[in-house]
């Protein structure tokens, strides 16, 4: 590896990063182009910039080091985040875009008509946000520390500081064209090196080492199937409760061009996935070694190096840190512009200046969290994320787009029970040992029975109140199911 | 707020946002909503079962995307379990893994996309030929 090429791959991602932004930001003057870039986003446009924030450090350098490391499980996850967006585009995508509201706190509030709904919402989203932010600066620091043997702490706060640099700078039409172009960087990182490794193998013999490398124990043999689907449940639900998941989708001009965007995205993402499992299978062939916990994460940066002649091996590593780079940036900026709406919005006046300050502010917390820790295994602690929003979020964004009934005191109950419900089993999934976890998945994989339990409360909860159902319900629903007149511009 | 400034093809957005923004300023005077933002009767009588074709329809599409995903997972057991053949040296089990979810997962968001967009249309024809006599509408 050259770490002079390494690091200055990186530093192009971070210049181009930047020149966006300032082109962003000449376009960008009012508060409502800081928040959602005045929801003019073309279709593909759009899908760019969502799938480049959506795909993050988990995916990039985690989902090969998983499939490294436990096998075809490993692909449970992308498979859980693409359905996630099918979910999304099933039940959210038209009826949020036409809610007019910025934040997910938005939305509830204007649902609800309640601030004590408002607060509870932002805090999640606050905490959601956080969790999410955090496994992007280790993903920061584990490249730094492999490509330039840099100390753990400098990739963090380097990225720490672009994002709130950028964010604070341009708003959220800086960090779409920024967005729009991390994905295609993030496609073309995985897919060129996947490429160039596939004919060096295939120039290869094969077939004798197959047994080594998959290895009929780590492959498709259904060991858990509660826990598997469970953790689907999770993944499936969770993309709707993300806070920078929902804010995009403010930026379609209307519900059919919302959805339309999303069908992109599930295509985006889904080629994104399948590059990405390519790299796993060519790690379980070529880097059996690096199969360790803590290691596995940076066998993407290691594979060309091993396989490819040089100098080409260097080069396509300097990419693949390029790539690396891309999805930090975009996962954490995205992450923050959402965070920093709520944040203005919540604490301050909802200014242009607040939404400085607080794109500040969300960065620093997760900073902290992320020096203060260490990497866990990037893909589970993003998983982590899904199960805290699924079981929290999602079931009273759901009722609030199509059930009547919902009060406020409904989702209030369904929030805290779903807070505290899966508060209490990552609680208890750390304090037990090993292989008490391994035989108590119930506790570790809780949303199969967490999320009907939290939507049993909020129904029950809403029944009892029912008649504090918001004057201005029927009125809403009206808003979020009404077609535009514009139609469909096909 | 306007959103009709410069030269961007705006007169989409105009049409249904500026009725709905001004509808969010009207919001403290609750209860005078409608007088905002007239929901015809034609379209509020239509929304309804506007709102469960499409429940129904985002329903039959998750049931399938379960039923069809089972399906394929339960395949690549029995698969790993018997005939695993390799393919370019990687068993056919981990490829399904690895790669057969997604043209599901995307064909399933094309059905739904299109027949939400027909359920819409649907529901405009109907309003808009309920409303004829109605006269011009803002």
């Amino acid at each position: 590896m050259s770490v002079v090429l390494d690091l200055s791959a990186f530093v192009l991602v971070l210049v181009a990063t930047v020149v966006l932004a300032v082109m962003g930001v000449r376009m960008s003057r009012t508060t409502s182009d800081f928040f959602v870039a005045s929801r003019s986003a073309r279709p593909v446009w759009n899908a760019s910039a969502i799938s480049g924030e959506y795909l993050s450090a988990g995916t990039f350098l985690g989902l090969a080091g998983l499939v490294l490391l436990v096998g075809s499980d490993g692909f449970w996850f992308p498979i859980g985040y693409a359905a996630g967006y099918l979910l999304l585009l099933l039940f959210v995508a038209a009826p949020l875009r036409r809610s007019g509201a910025y934040t997910i706190p938005d939305f509830v509030e204007a649902r609800l008509e309640s601030r004590t709904v408002r607060r509870v919402t932002s805090l999640l989203v606050l905490v959601i946000g956080w969790l999410y932010i955090v496994p992007q600066l280790h993903g920061a620091s584990l490249t730094l520390g492999v490509v330039a043997d840099l100390p753990p702490w400098v990739g963090a706060v380097v990225v720490a500081v672009v994002v709130s640099g950028i964010v604070a700078a341009g708003g959220m039409r800086a960090i779409t064209v920024v967005q729009a172009m991390h994905y295609w960087v993030k496609l073309s990182a995985l897919a060129i090196p996947a490429v160039l490794m596939l004919i060096v193998l295939s120039g290869r013999e094969p077939s004798s080492d197959t047994v080594v490398a998959f290895p009929a124990e780590l492959g498709p043999v259904a060991a858990d199937p509660y826990s598997t689907a469970s953790l689907m449940i999770a993944l499936l639900l969770g993309t709707i409760g993300l806070p920078h998941v929902l804010v995009r989708f403010y930026t379609s001009p209307d519900g059919a061009s919302a959805r339309r965007t999303t069908v992109l995205v599930v295509a985006m993402i889904g080629l994104f996935y399948a590059v990405s499992g390519t790299l796993g299978l060519i790690a379980r062939v070529a880097a059996p070694d690096l199969a360790l916990p803590g290691v596995a994460d940076t066998v993407v940066l290691a594979l060309p190096a091993r396989l490819l002649p040089e100098p080409l091996g260097t080069i396509v590593t300097a990419i693949v840190v390029a790539g690396a780079f891309a999805a930090f940036l975009a996962t954490s900026s995205g992450l923050v512009v959402s965070l920093a709406g709520v944040i203005s919005q919540d604490l301050f006046d909802g200014s242009v200046r607040s939404f400085r300050l607080s794109a500040v502010l969300c960065v620093v917390a997760p900073l902290i969290v992320a020096l203060l820790t260490g990497p866990e295994a990037l893909v589970s602690s993003v998983g982590t994320v899904f199960l805290v929003a699924a079981t929290s979020l999602t079931p009273v964004i759901l009722l609030g787009v199509w059930w009547r009934g919902l009060t406020a005191r409904g989702a209030l109950a369904g929030m805290l029970v779903g807070a505290l419900t899966v508060g209490a089993s990552l609680i208890a999934s750390i304090a037990l040992d090993p292989q008490a976890r391994a035989a108590a998945s119930w506790i570790t994989q809780p949303a199969a029975w967490a999320i009907p339990l939290v939507v049993v409360v909020i129904v029950l909860v809403s029944r009892w109140d029912r008649r504090r159902i918001p004057g201005r319900a029927e009125w809403y629903l009206t808003r979020l199911h009404l077609p535009e007149r514009s139609g469909d511009p096909g | 707020m306007s959103h009709g400034d410069g030269g961007r093809p705006a007169r989409v957005r105009v049409s249904f946002q500026s009725p709905a923004r001004s509808a969010d300023a009207a919001r403290a005077s609750s209860g005078a909503a409608p007088a905002v933002r007239p929901v015809r009767e034609a379209e509020s009588v239509f929304l309804t079962d506007l709102m469960r074709a499409q429940l129904r329809l985002a329903g039959a599409c998750l049931i399938g995307f379960v039923l069809v995903s089972l399906t394929l997972t339960v395949a690549i057991m029995i698969i790993a379990n018997t005939i695993d053949l390799p393919v370019f040296g990687v068993p056919l089990s981990w490829l399904l893994q690895a790669y057969a979810y997604y043209p599901i997962i995307l064909g399933f968001a094309v059905v739904f996309a299109r027949n939400a967009a027909r359920n819409e249309r649907r529901f405009r024809m109907l309003a808009d030929a309920d409303s004829v006599q109605g006269g011009a509408d803002g």
